[in-house]
């Protein structure tokens, strides 16, 4: 069924799929493993987000806060006295990162190249996924009605977007001039 | 603008709008009883009692008909008639893979352990493939 001069033309992208499934292994495995260290509390980067966020939230002007989840992981997001939302594990956009840098290692022929691109676009990524947490907060406490069209609908599809365009700037330009 | 200019942006423009609308929809026509797990209850970290069989049977269908349209987009953005053949492939294999893994994975569920089955369901249900096929072949184009 399967003819070998596709296999031919095709085994670059194939290796490339395998070795992605091999990176996207490795770093969600070293994330499993960094989250089973909180297991009794809430991990620090999602601490980390929310102070970052309430930050934002003071810099615009709008007071906001955040208080632990009651018996659970995660944060409570209170805007101007009102509870909007929890911020728990799966808003620090890990799961983007990771496979943001699994695509670049295993695709990428330079490590240092790599290494820096992965570092620069995980900054850029994680700043974006910060704006979207105010951008929903604030969505939330004004326009509650548009929050699941916004988290479930708008943002996905703006977060992926940005994160196939940073692939196609690295395979374009980054990843050019070697072979 | 040419028909085939046509067919390349406005075909898989159309398609992509389409995998968007699944999404939307995902709870009314592709609810695998995981849905509401990952959005509301899984701190409380136990799962649902499911059947594994509705998991299996709506997380396929969702692949496969997500497959179709990625295929279907990736071959009018690229216009190469073998690419048909190779990405049914590719997706026959990722989808064997993505499902024995996350057959294990449900059979041997701990609580707390919801982080990987979410990283395996969303092989499945999200057009993961497409997303990376797209520059990777942008970028064999380009060699060429």
């Amino acid at each position: 069924m399967f003819r070998s001069s596709l296999f031919q033309t095709y085994k670059p992208v194939l290796v490339f799929i395998v070795k992605f499934g091999g990176f996207y292994m490795i770093f969600s495995g070293i994330y499993f493993w960094y989250l089973s260290l909180y297991t009794a509390q809430t991990d620090p980067l999602t601490l980390w987000v929310g102070k970052i966020v309430t930050k934002l939230f003071d810099l615009s002007g709008i007071q906001a806060e955040t208080l632990p989840l009651f018996n659970e992981h995660g944060l409570k997001l209170i805007v101007e006295g009102n509870y909007v939302a929890r911020i728990v594990e799966g808003c620090t956009a890990m799961s983007v990162l990771i496979m943001f840098a699994a695509f670049v290692f295993a695709f990428g022929h330079s490590f240092q190249k790599n290494l820096i691109f992965v570092l620069g676009g995980s900054i850029l990524l994680f700043g974006f996924n910060i704006l979207r947490i105010v951008l929903l907060g604030y969505i939330m406490y004004v326009f509650p009605e548009y929050q699941d069209m916004a988290h479930r609908l708008v943002f996905p599809a703006l977060i992926y977007g940005f994160l196939i365009l940073l692939w196609v700037v690295f395979v374009l330009k980054i990843n050019d001039d070697e072979v | 603008m040419t028909m085939k200019f046509k067919f390349k942006y406005f075909g898989s423009g159309l398609l992509l709008l389409l995998l968007v609308l699944i999404r939307f929809y995902e709870k009314r026509f592709f609810n695998d009883g995981l849905i509401d797990f990952f959005q509301h209850d899984y701190l409380t970290r136990d799962l649902p009692h499911l059947s594994l069989w509705q998991i299996i049977v709506t997380d396929s269908l969702r692949y496969w008909l997500q497959s179709v349209i990625s295929i279907g987009i990736l071959y009018l953005y690229f216009s190469r008639k073998e690419l048909i053949e190779f990405l049914s492939f590719v997706y026959v294999l990722v989808y064997i893979t993505a499902v024995a893994v996350l057959v294990y994975l449900l059979n041997n569920y701990e609580s707390g352990q919801y982080i990987a089955l979410f990283y395996v369901r969303r092989v499945l249900i999200q057009p993961v493939l497409l997303f990376i096929m797209f520059p990777a072949l942008l970028y064999q184009q380009k060699r060429k």
